[in-house]
């Protein structure tokens, strides 16, 4: 089927277009070139100080490989930002992952050499988390915190994340 | 003076904006993210609430308001740790890095986040978290004093609260405590029959009246419930302390085996379960509303947080009697936080009288969220060539009342957004509520989702009382009542399973698309006070049917946000069987668009939910 002649005249609905701004919306001008935005170079001059850094301690043939990954990575950002930004999205998934396995990796021991021990310690006779049914017990509900005289004033009260 | 109430980093995250106490924007950040139950910071409601009051780069705030304490939060999060080590090591691992990077620096990352806007505050303040939902219940109320009951999965520790109102004051009085929670155990059973915890309730409450109550006693056995309305929970039946499942064997072999996977056929044990569970809850939610009454002495309640939105339960909480008055916060689950946070900071904080005229509430119908200029809207069609036509303002309800008395379904796009849960509608799909065939339709055509689900009617409310047992307005769909009986027409009782389509197909009332196979309906009154344009199309198919009604569903497709813009409305409109959209005064017709389109959009439902 013809479908790019039956698009003629009208403009595909595509992510990129121009959305219908609701009322009072500040619109933003438009995006900055690549070249514009400071992070941009950030990413640059960082991997080319580790390839200069790498050459002067000898390591050449790492050096221009690193040179080399710059290189592209310096063409895809510039270039193709949409192809640089699939890039980054991956890396940035891979980062991610990466950042779970090791989160694992150490809070696992973590938890098994501290928390465990300590827990175990602390509940000896005690019920924390107030499991065990208080059958003669008339209610469940407790006063909340604000009751009573000790209660931090209102202000005070709601100042701090705890 | 502004404020900026902010909820965000557990489900639904959500911005609200308060100038002068007066709430002027509020929106959940999924409508723009086309996330469902976006739980990140609310970076893109927060821009449009900014955006609705004309605060700019450069600006200063007086406060941002957070709707719960982190710190709490944590604790309550370690404690619960060290009691169950060493089960518990996964979700452990799995938890502690979102904590440790991200949600116990909510106070920097306001900062920056507005920093990012050109926009400083001069403070934040942390509210508890059913605090914060008692204040988005009481607040902006109609009442001066009343009592207030919050219930949800949890806050920091409280899973509910008693608190009463007076004036501007607003005082918790008492807790009940994690991990004993009516939304929890809710939540259990709602994963056990297979659908998604903080979305699939409602699929649940819906399922109820097709099931029997015969499960009642194995689930008050799971309890140790006192008189009035506290409880424990026997932990033994429920894993989510340890682990990333609800339930525990023991609850699977208490209640005949595994659960039921999701998208698998309905069983009868899933509709006796859902109907079980839900006789319990409303048991639970009437002891603490009487506990409330006794305790307070009031003659007024207030309602928020997740429970709340169980709108059945509410309505049999109404019809008990307890209380003269009832009051539900239309954004009851955790996107009402943020406006709960905001009112207690203008209130409690910051010492702010208020008033209350003991009629009107002060969420302006819920229109809090963004709107769209019919001129903006024309430039975007006319730039992609989408055939439309224009409306004239003296016959457009007729026009559209028309199309709906053929029987075609009409999205709505018009006027401000609601914010929470409900479409009122501003972001509605309505038809023909007279048409047995209409529920069905809607569902398995439009919506794309289960058959069985129950679809609302939007009544005018000075016709409600000819057609619900229902003495008073619901503006917010928060009541269920009964269809009066000359309206009805008889059905078997139902005494097992049967195909549910089949019900759902069959005739119950003279308004059959809207009445639920227990004779009930989740009634939304619309008044030309609060919502006119709305109210002026239901008249128009009232003058032309003597149906005073719609059916009323959310504009969106399942597993999808509400749509929040003309763009995600159009692409709705193509990606369905739905016949008509009305974008402001712009009546876009789907056989007038271009073919290829029709094909484009023609895919099946999101993710599901
Ligand atoms: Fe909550």
């Amino acid at each position: 089927m013809a479908i790019g002649l039956q698009r003629q005249g009208t403009e595909p609905l595509s992510h990129r277009d121009q959305p219908v701004p609701w009322l009072g919306q500040r619109l933003e001008g438009p995006a900055k070139p690549p070249w514009a935005v400071g992070s941009a170079w950030l990413q640059v001059l960082l991997p080319l100080g580790i390839a200069a850094g790498l050459a002067l301690g000898g390591w050449t043939k790492v050096s221009l490989g690193a040179a080399l990954l710059t290189g592209i990575g310096l063409t895809l950002r510039f270039a193709k930002p949409d192809r640089y930004a699939q890039v980054a999205a991956a890396l940035q998934a891979l980062g991610r992952l990466s950042g779970r396995a090791m989160a694992y990796a150490t809070l696992i021991p973590l938890y098994f050499l501290v928390i465990t021990p300590l827990g175990l310690w602390r509940r000896q006779g005690r019920d924390p988390l107030h499991r065990v049914w208080q059958k003669a017990a008339p209610s469940y509900w407790q006063p909340h915190a604000s009751q009573g005289v000790s209660a931090p004033e209102p202000v005070e009260q709601h100042r701090h994340p705890y | 003076m502004r404020i900026l109430g902010i909820s965000c980093y557990y489900h639904d995250s959500a911005a609200c904006l308060l100038v002068d106490g007066v709430v002027v924007a509020a929106a959940q950040e999924e409508r723009f993210s086309r996330i469902k139950a976006d739980a990140r910071f609310p970076r893109q409601s927060l821009r449009y609430c900014l955006d609705q009051a004309g605060i700019a780069a450069g600006d200063t705030i007086d406060a941002v308001a957070y709707y719960d304490k982190p710190i709490l939060k944590f604790h309550r999060l370690i404690e619960t740790h060290l009691a169950i080590a060493p089960r518990g090591a996964a979700r452990f691992a799995q938890a502690m890095p979102s904590w440790l990077t991200k949600k116990l620096w909510i106070e920097p990352d306001i900062h920056s986040e507005l920093a990012k806007l050109g926009i400083r505050t001069r403070a934040v303040y942390f509210c508890e978290h059913h605090e914060a939902h008692a204040a988005s219940a009481f607040f902006p109320s109609p009442f001066a004093d009343a009592a207030v009951l919050t219930l949800d999965g949890v806050g920091e520790w409280a899973t509910a609260s008693l608190g009463l109102g007076r004036g501007k004051d607003l005082q918790l009085l008492e807790t009940l405590n994690f991990p004993h929670s009516l939304g929890l155990l809710y939540a259990a059973f709602t994963a056990y029959a297979g659908f998604k915890v903080n979305s699939g309730e409602y699929k649940l409450m819906g399922l109820a009246p097709y099931g029997r109550p015969v499960y009642c006693d194995q689930i008050r056995g799971l309890m140790d419930l006192k008189q009035d309305g506290s409880f424990a929970l026997d932990m033994k039946y429920f894993g989510y302390l340890a682990g990333q499942q609800m339930w525990t064997p023991a609850f699977a072999h208490l209640f005949d085996g595994p659960p039921r996977q999701p998208e698998a056929p309905l069983q009868q044990r899933d509709l006796d379960l859902a109907r079980s569970i839900q006789v319990v809850t409303e048991e639970v939610v009437l002891a603490m509303a009487a506990h409330a009454k006794s305790l307070t002495g009031q003659r007024n309640l207030c309602l928020a947080g997740g429970v709340a939105l169980n709108c059945v339960a509410n309505g049999r909480l109404l019809r008990a009697g307890l209380f003269d008055n009832l009051w539900i916060q239309p954004a009851a689950g955790d996107a009402g936080g943020a406006l709960g946070a905001a009112y207690a900071t203008w209130h409690t904080v910051l010492g702010q009288s208020r008033h209350a005229d003991g009629q009107h509430d002060a969420m302006q119908g819920c229109y809090l969220g963004p709107e769209f200029a019919d001129a903006d809207i024309a430039a975007w069609l006319d730039r992609h060539g989408f055939p439309y036509t224009r409306l004239s303002p003296q016959t457009w309800a007729d026009q559209v009342a028309e199309l709906i008395e053929k029987q075609q379904v009409v999205g709505l796009f018009m006027g401000r957004m609601e914010f929470g849960p409900r479409a009122l509608g501003n972001r509605s799909i309505v038809g023909d509520p007279r048409s047995p065939a209409m529920q069905s339709v809607m569902n398995l055509k439009i919506k794309f989702r289960e058959s069985f689900r129950p679809f609302a009617p939007s009544v005018l409310e000075e016709h409600a009382a000819a057609y619900f047992d229902l003495d008073r307005p619901s503006p917010y769909m928060l009541l269920v009542a009964d269809v009066l009986e000359q309206r009805r027409t008889p059905m078997q009782p139902i005494e097992t399973y049967v195909d549910l389509q089949e019900i759902a197909n069959a005739p119950r009332s003279d308004v059959p698309a809207i009445t639920h196979v227990d004779y009930s309906a989740r009634v939304q009154t619309v008044s030309k006070e609060t919502n006119p344009r709305y109210h002026e199309l239901i008249s128009a198919f009232f003058a032309r049917t003597g149906c005073p009604m719609l059916v009323n569903t959310s504009f969106n497709v399942r597993g999808e946000p509400i749509v929040a813009t003309p763009e995600q409305a159009y692409r709705c409109l193509m990606r369905t069987q739905m016949d008509a959209l009305v974008l402001g005064n712009l009546l876009v017709r789907r056989d007038e668009q271009p073919r290829f389109l029709q094909e484009d959009f023609l895919q099946g439902p999101a993710a599901l939910d």
